[in-house]
């Protein structure tokens, strides 16, 4: 009976000390002994027994056994290779794959069959959907790669995986159809995720914030999805996803301002109620960002902008009301955005309750009790629906902290400060930029074709895609190849190495 | 050490702010006022506010007189200066003349001129300067003390009244900025409504005829269709004609003004053309109206029309010597060389003038004109 090399027996010992909790199987044949060693929680024992152990058990002839003889003629797993580097053990180990060390060679076999316990597909809980498709992304990265691999058949969809945290060894994956993303932009994301440098990555929330152009940006150059259908139309658009293992969020770049503004219906539905649903978009952010600022002005700076009938009524309503306007406002702000906040962590069982309390607290109690004012109560209530309407829900998050900049200057400086502010959003808008896009593009730099494709969307009339984006191909149908677009646009596939 | 001397005097910073202690002050510590009535005193100016009262209002101030749902302050003073700082001694709180939809001058402001406040009220920035001007003739006591129920305060009730007859056509309407800019061409003039108490209710009885921020005259309002007819920018109005022994109740709409002018004999010589929609209303009594009464009433109407305009132009050059009609602006346009050389002032009694009124007459649909009798 052949026994282990000294380099496998080092392993072993290396590997019995690191206290994975680890399962060894010892499987001994005529000529040869095999042992196969994993941890039973990531690992489908039933698989292993089926297909691994079995098969070598049955085999057992008269003749050492080879890695490589194992890999091609014995063992059944569906995904299986060899390998002769010893310090990588426990990372496969720990990543959920079985190995086999084989005492006739010095090359291992390592087996993936792995088995994560994972939610079942689940409906979007962020972007709600009436048309379109209701599957989204789970925790699980290779659940979510089949779901993008069920839409997207192209041949030329690139899968690059890749590695971020030191210790949690996160699997992140990034996508991107390669004869339409702009190879920079693939390359300038790659370098990134390469070089960052943490101990632990959990969801692309996190790795967001680490791949920002400067951590003082208010406005996200990325986009996010939960559906897979958003996904997979971010990557024809040309596009590049990104998805980590452990995280239910995808998110894309480069992405725009006027993206914020799209939903998944839009694709879905007529493009006139489109054009319609995104104009009233628009209007929900801009009184979602102001309408509180205005009442402030208008009721402490320039009352005179109104007719007399409402100024009169206004005062009326105003005249038991204990504080400023400005205190007023910033009052119901708070205790909005404390709704909001306790909504969100409230266990569902109390969450109604919640609500019933809030309604009954601002709307009745504090009106009487002439902490603020009716019309104030509805002007912050159709600011806080107006937020909402704002397809995407994290693209929402700025508006509500530059909401209270808007509050403050107004509240300084009346109807100028309000401007001046909004100045100031506009000037931080138009000079933000996603990994070279800019991210007022199309309004600034104006593009007349993609501004009116931002609103107006109808892929049968849209032979090309955003020019913003400047994608290798940006026709969509009959593409030419890669290295045609490429060389027309004269960019540079890959860097020379 | 650093650190928390900076937060300090950030929160002392933003504390500061939150006070707001600029220019804010919220509108409910504020007197709103929505009427301003203009008088002349033996010793000086008077100034007339009506206050809109919100919730309890301060009662016992000095000078101030309650009425239900208004507050009135008089103010009283040598210049109209020291006139507004007695209103603002009298008033518990600050006024704020933004609400103002109403400036009215009694009638001896009208004759000394006008002229004075309005550019006053061209400085004040807060004074919107679409408000609508009004001549008084009576009390303004009186006036303001007429609010009740319906029109709890006299400045909105009055700024409506003329904002609906002018939307329907009835009547003319003038703010602020027709005076600036009547006061800027010494060429021009123009007329004012006038308001009179009538039955416990103030309403608007004529138009006051100023020159250069002086008052002229008065055209009642009965007597002003060929005045609306040249000058307000719609034009509706109901007559009445006798044919037959039978009160026929036309309503007329202006469709079309044309006014060509061009110089003749060293002075200005015009062609005034108006057509009219007429719509048949009410006759007084049952008549087969046939095609021979209907071209006899389009005549009369015709005739009646032509003369209200030629008798308005009448007054304007021989009367009162002043181009409230603005035809100098007519003028102006076509002859603009001329009009630097001549004065228009002196040519303006003189001109010669052309009318022509056309009617199109039309049965109302919805009114049915009874058969047979006589």
């Amino acid at each position: 009976m052949s026994t282990f090399k000294a380099a496998q027996h080092k392993a072993l010992i290396e590997l019995r000390n690191k206290g994975v909790a680890h399962a060894e199987r010892t499987i001994r044949l005529a000529k040869c002994e095999i042992k196969a060693l994993y941890v039973k929680q990531i690992v489908d024992t039933k698989d292993l027994a089926e297909f691994i152990i079995k098969p070598l058990i049955e085999w057992n002839k008269n003749e050492e056994l080879s890695a490589s003889k194992a890999v091609s003629e014995i063992i059944q797993a569906y995904d299986v290779k060899t390998d002769n580097d010893m310090g990588k053990i426990v990372d496969y180990i720990l990543d959920g794959m079985v190995v086999l060390l084989l005492s006739a060679d010095d090359a291992y076999i390592v087996a993936n069959i792995k088995k994560v316990e994972h939610r079942s597909i689940p409906k979007p809980e962020i972007t709600y959907t009436l048309r379109g498709p209701r599957d989204c992304f789970t925790e699980n990265l290779d659940v979510n790669l089949s779901l993008i691999r069920y839409r997207m058949k192209d041949p030329n969809l690139r899968v690059d995986l890749m590695t971020a945290g030191k210790r949690s060894k996160t699997s992140v994956a990034v996508i991107y159809i390669e004869d339409i993303a702009n190879p920079k932009i693939v390359r300038e994301i790659k370098k990134r995720i390469d070089a960052l440098s943490v101990d632990i990555l959990w969801g692309t929330g996190e790795l967001e914030q680490m791949l920002q152009n400067s951590p003082a940006d208010l406005f996200t150059q990325f986009g996010t999805t939960e559906r897979s259908d958003w996904a997979c139309e971010a990557l024809v658009e040309g596009k590049v996803l990104i998805m980590v293992d452990g995280g239910g969020i995808a998110i894309f770049l480069p992405h725009t301002f006027s993206e914020t503004m799209i939903a998944c219906d839009d694709r879905y539905d007529n493009k006139f109620f489109g054009l319609f649903s995104r104009i009233i978009r628009y209007l929900s952010l801009l009184l979602a960002l102001c309408s509180s600022s205005f009442y402030i002005a208008m009721v402490s700076f320039r009352a005179d902008i109104l007719p007399a009938n409402f100024i009169i009524t206004i005062a009326q309503m105003r005249q038991s009301v204990l504080f400023p306007a400005i205190v007023d406002v910033l009052i119901i702000e708070f205790l909005i955005e404390l709704m909001r906040e306790s909504m969100i962590r409230v266990p569902t069982k109390i969450g109604p309750a919640i609500g019933i309390v809030g309604a009954i607290v601002i709307g009745q109690a504090a009106i009487a009790a002439g902490i603020f004012s009716p019309l104030l109560l509805i002007i912050a209530a159709t600011s806080l629906m107006a937020s909402f309407a704002i397809p995407n829900y994290f693209g929402s998050h700025p508006f509500r902290i530059l909401k209270f900049y808007l509050i403050f200057a107004t509240g300084i400086l009346g109807f100028y400060g309000m401007i001046l502010a909004l100045t100031t959003i506009m000037i931080s808008l138009v000079s933000a930029n996603s990994f070279g896009v800019p991210y007022m593009a199309p309004i600034a730099p104006f593009n007349l074709y993609d501004f009116v494709r931002s609103l107006f969307f109808s892929r049968a009339h849209s032979k090309k895609r955003m020019q913003y984006q400047k994608t290798i191909d940006d026709t969509r149908s009959d593409p030419p190849t890669l290295e045609e677009k490429a060389k027309e646009k004269n960019i540079q596939l890959r860097e020379e190495e | 050490m650093r650190k928390p001397l900076k937060l300090i005097a950030a929160a002392l910073f933003f504390g500061l702010f939150l006070s707001a202690c600029w220019d804010m002050q919220d509108i409910e510590n504020q007197n709103i006022v929505t009427a301003v009535i203009v008088d002349k005193t033996e010793t000086g100016y008077a100034l007339y506010i009506e206050v809109a009262a919100i919730g309890a209002t301060a009662q016992g101030q000095e000078g101030a007189q309650q009425s239900p749902q208004n507050i009135i302050i008089r103010g009283e003073g040598e210049t109209y200066e020291s006139a507004r700082k007695d209103l603002e001694n009298k008033s518990n709180k600050t006024l704020f003349i933004g609400g103002v939809q109403s400036l009215i001058f009694t009638e001896k402001v009208a004759e000394e001129s006008i002229a004075e406040y309005i550019f006053r009220v061209r400085q004040e920035p807060l004074y919107r300067k679409t408000l609508r001007v009004f001549v008084l003739k009576g009390d303004p006591m009186e006036v303001l003390r007429s609010s009740n129920e319906n029109n709890p305060l006299i400045g909105l009730a009055v700024n409506e009244n003329i904002m609906s007859l002018y939307e329907s056509g009835y009547a003319l309407d003038v703010n602020v900025l027709d005076i600036l800019a009547g006061l800027s061409c010494p060429n021009k003039s123009l007329v004012i409504p006038t308001l009179e108490m009538i039955e416990d209710n103030v309403g608007t009885t004529g138009y006051t005829v100023f020159d250069n921020g002086k008052a002229k005259g008065f055209i009642p309002a009965e007597d002003a269709v060929g005045l609306l007819a040249l000058t307000a920018r719609k034009f509706k109005t109901t007559q009445t004609l006798r044919l037959r022994d039978v009160d026929f109740t036309v309503e007329l709409k202006r469709t079309k003004k044309k006014i060509k002018s061009n110089r003749e004999g060293g002075g200005a010589a015009f062609k005034i053309e108006v057509a009219f929609k007429a719509f048949l209303m009410y006759p007084s009594r049952k008549i087969n109206v046939t095609a021979e009464i209907q071209s006899e009433l389009k005549a009369l109407l015709e005739e009646k029309m032509k003369e209200s305009i030629i008798k308005e132009i009448i007054r304007a050059t021989k009367t009162y010597e002043t181009d409230y009609l603005d035809l100098y602006d007519v003028f102006r346009i076509k002859n603009a060389p001329y009009c630097r050389e001549i004065d228009w002032k002196e040519i303006f009694p003189d001109i010669k003038y052309e009318a022509s009124v056309k009617v199109d007459m039309k049965m109302n649909e919805r009114i049915e004109y009874s058969q047979g009798g006589s």
